[in-house]
């Protein structure tokens, strides 16, 4: 290679006058950099934290593929959801539910996903508007993972699975603390959040109903797989549990949809008890996607006020101090479930979530009626409280938010300031509803740990229960 | 980059075809050899499988090894085979750190051969709807290696910007790199610049899809070349992905063509 010049020099060695290309191309680069100071210093940084080391790492992708890939699924609709949401104008809703749902359905049976994607991937517009809420959900479903892996890996012996779930939830809670989410039950953080009388609460349920039930699915599922290998114990009856528990959701949950957001106490009561921690971020994070989702489909703000009530609502659920002294403060309601039973009870209405909603809603409204209302208002009052909550829009439910709704039954309603403005909160509402749960639960006992010492062998399913779901869940 | 050259030599018969195999198998032979565990395919770095990178980094805390092996036919017509074991480190958050080496293989130079590079890299923001994301690397290379002199050292820009709504995560990036010699020989450049545009999309759930086009000075007074090249990005497990990638060179002065496989595999215990 001849190092002779074939075209005309850009430079001339020891000429000092001489500029070499590279020394403009830096200089330009400098002025680049300083024009975009102001806006770079204004964005937010990405601030990724990796994984735990552990020597369980992977378990559950190994021991668990199918179930590896339903997870990887499930967290695909949840990062496609937000750009749809956010791209999709809500005129269209009733197509894009449908063909959504198609998709991530078929995704899901199909078992497209290999590998577990982050939310970016599938959503990446959307973290361009708020990629902190993406930060605190792939943090999270990290944290799923890293616990489905110390339940799945047999060389952790099953009296030390609790202690290394521990450590989990110790690098979860510290390691990136502006997303980590709370480790207090549910009826708190949501109390803290106070979106019920936001305008775009119910939106995404209400107008995006299959795509709403398909994430009821999801987290049916992600809490019974945990109690799947709860009741299995360690050895080859843990891949045996986790089939049936997929064959379930497959021929039963995913046909006839759970209609509400299952908590982690009511379908996975012994992990709560062993890590009421982990159990309480997990519903923290599931309810987190749905305000997320209500917040993306609400057409009445910008991308940048929905920002600013996401990252507010972020705020409140994050975790706080004193948190961890809340955690056990829960009942169990079916402490005897069996994962690999789709009961009715886990199906409609009734239950934790809607119960905790329908606290909030009481403790509420004497602030927004002070004067009092007629009972005939109050029963309608519940009546659209109820339809709301429910997947889709009913017969005699009015369109829109609940607040929509509890305006058109209530005119003279009396909103507190920051109830309606996007990263506002209502500091008189809030504390009226934690003052609430207070008064209700705040002398209730912990719920007592559950016992790890023995490895569980898996009982027998329930025949008669069984056959009973089965015929019950039957389109 | 290509490495330098000398001498002329006839290729061997089928030496793409066989190197190529044969560095698949050492790469592959390294990742199964260590303990390991969250690669990720959308994230893309510096050769693996082409030049373009983007401007983000690895996560806080994570701890990645790396290697690759190229083969490239010089513009003279020589053969030259890299291989490129590096490990990648998460050092602070929004920043990595990546140390390395290069061994240079075949008739062509292999000058520089065996040096170690420490290279930083510093990423200052998350993109938003209409600002890209800016990071900052430099990199110093230490002459331990063949007939090398000085530290070399290299300053690199990187923007990366997802285009709109972009269903498939399609993403532009521009990489802009000034390079210094220490120790520039007679007819060598002391200072020379590189620039690549490159642009990645999702194919899959599990496979990117990355192209550029480089535009770099090359050692030689007067030399400059012109390279064209696209690639793929597989995420084999959730911590080990799996990259190949081939160029062809533009104009007389730029390397013929080149291929390059390699991986990227996350390491999780201890």
């Amino acid at each position: 290679m001849p190092v002779a010049r074939r075209h005309a020099p850009c430079c001339v060695p020891g000429v000092r006058s001489c500029r070499p290309p590279s020394c403009a191309l830096a200089a330009a680069l400098v002025l680049a950099a300083a024009t975009s100071a102001g806006a770079i210093l204004q964005a937010e940084q990405r601030n990724e934290v990796s994984f735990l080391r552990g020597p369980y790492n992977l378990a559950f992708f190994y021991r668990h593929n199918d179930s590896f890939r339903y997870s990887a699924a499930f967290h695909y609709h949840h990062g496609k959801q937000h750009d749809v949401l956010l791209l999709t104008p809500l005129s269209d809703h009733v197509a894009v539910d449908v063909e959504f749902d198609a998709d991530v359905t078929r995704f899901t049976y199909a078992r497209e996903a290999r590998t577990e994607p982050t939310m970016e991937l599938f959503g990446p517009y959307f973290a361009q508007v708020a990629w902190s809420m993406y930060r605190a959900i792939d943090w999270t479903h990290i944290h799923h993972e890293q616990t489905y892996d110390i339940l799945s890996d047999r060389d952790i012996a099953w009296p030390d699975k609790s202690e290394w779930t521990a450590r989990a939830v110790r690098h979860y809670l510290d390691a990136n603390p502006d997303v980590a989410l709370s480790c207090a039950p549910l009826d708190v953080t949501m109390r803290r959040a106070g979106t019920m009388m936001k305008p775009y609460f119910t939106y995404y349920r209400s107008y995006y109903p299959r795509s709403a039930d398909f994430a009821f699915v999801a987290h049916w599922w992600h809490p019974v797989v945990y109690e799947a290998m709860m009741i299995a114990g360690n050895d080859d009856e843990q891949e045996a549990v986790v089939d049936e528990t997929n064959r379930v959701m497959l021929t039963q949950v995913f046909l006839d949809r759970p209609q509400r957001m299952l908590l982690s106490r009511e379908v996975m009561p012994r992990y709560s008890r062993m890590s009421p921690e982990s159990a309480n971020v997990f519903d923290n994070l599931h309810m987190l996607h749905g305000i997320i989702y209500d917040i993306a489909a609400y057409e009445g703000w910008s991308d940048e006020q929905k920002r600013a009530e996401l990252y507010r609502v972020l705020e409140a659920m994050r975790r706080q101090p004193g948190d961890e002294a809340l955690a056990r403060k829960f009942r169990t309601p079916h402490p005897d479930m069996d994962p690999r039973v789709y009961e009715p009870w886990m199906k409609g209405y009734e239950g934790e979530m809607n119960r905790i909603m329908e606290e909030m809603m009481r403790e509420m409204m004497p602030l927004m009626m002070p004067g009092g209302m007629p009972e005939a208002k109050q029963r309608e009052m519940r009546r659209q409280l109820r339809m709301k909550l429910m997947p889709g829009l009913e017969p005699g439910e009015i369109p829109g938010s609940l607040h929509d709704a509890m305006m058109a039954v209530m005119p003279d309603m009396k909103m507190m300031p920051g109830t309606m403005e996007p990263g506002e909160s209502a500091p008189m509402m809030r504390d009226a509803m934690l003052a609430g749960w207070r008064e209700k639960y705040g002398d209730l006992p912990d719920v007592a740990p559950w016992p790890m010492q023995h490895e569980p062998a898996a009982p027998p399913v329930d025949g008669v229960r069984a056959a009973r779901a089965e015929a019950a869940s039957e389109p | 980059m290509s490495e330098p050259r000398c001498c002329s030599r006839a290729r061997a018969p089928h030496a793409l075809a066989r190197a190529l195999l044969g560095g698949a198998a050492a790469l592959l032979a390294a990742s199964a050899a260590t303990p390991a565990a969250a690669a990720d395919h959308s994230n893309i770095e510096e050769g693996l499988p082409i030049e373009v990178e983007d401007a983000f980094p690895i996560a806080y805390r994570g701890r990645e090894l790396q290697g690759r092996f190229r083969y490239e036919r010089q513009d003279g017509g020589e053969d030259q085979y890299l291989l490129e074991p590096r490990l990648e480190l998460g050092v602070l958050p929004n920043a990595q750190v990546r140390i390395g080496s290069r061994f240079l293989m075949g008739p062509a130079d292999r000058t520089t051969s065996r040096d170690v590079d420490l290279e930083g890299l510093y990423n200052f923001n998350q993109e938003s709807v209409l600002l890209p994301a800016f990071a900052l690397s430099a990199r110093a290379r230490f002459p331990t290696g063949v007939d090398s002199a000085g530290v070399d050292t290299r300053v690199k820009a990187l923007a990366t910007k997802t285009l709109g709504p972009a269903p498939r995560m399609e993403r532009v990036h521009l990489n802009v790199a000034w390079d210094h010699e220490a120790a520039a020989g007679a007819g060598e450049r002391s200072d020379r610049y590189l620039v690549v545009v490159g642009y990645s999309m999702r194919l899959d759930p599990d496979t990117i899809l990355v192209a550029d086009f480089v535009r770099q000075q090359e050692r030689e007074h007067g030399a400059d070349a012109n390279i064209v090249e696209a690639g793929l990005r597989y995420q084999l497990t959730p911590q080990t992905v799996l990259v190949a990638g081939a160029g062809a060179g533009i104009g007389e002065e730029s390397p013929d063509v080149r291929a390059t496989v390699g991986f990227q595999h996350s390491l999780s215990w201890p």
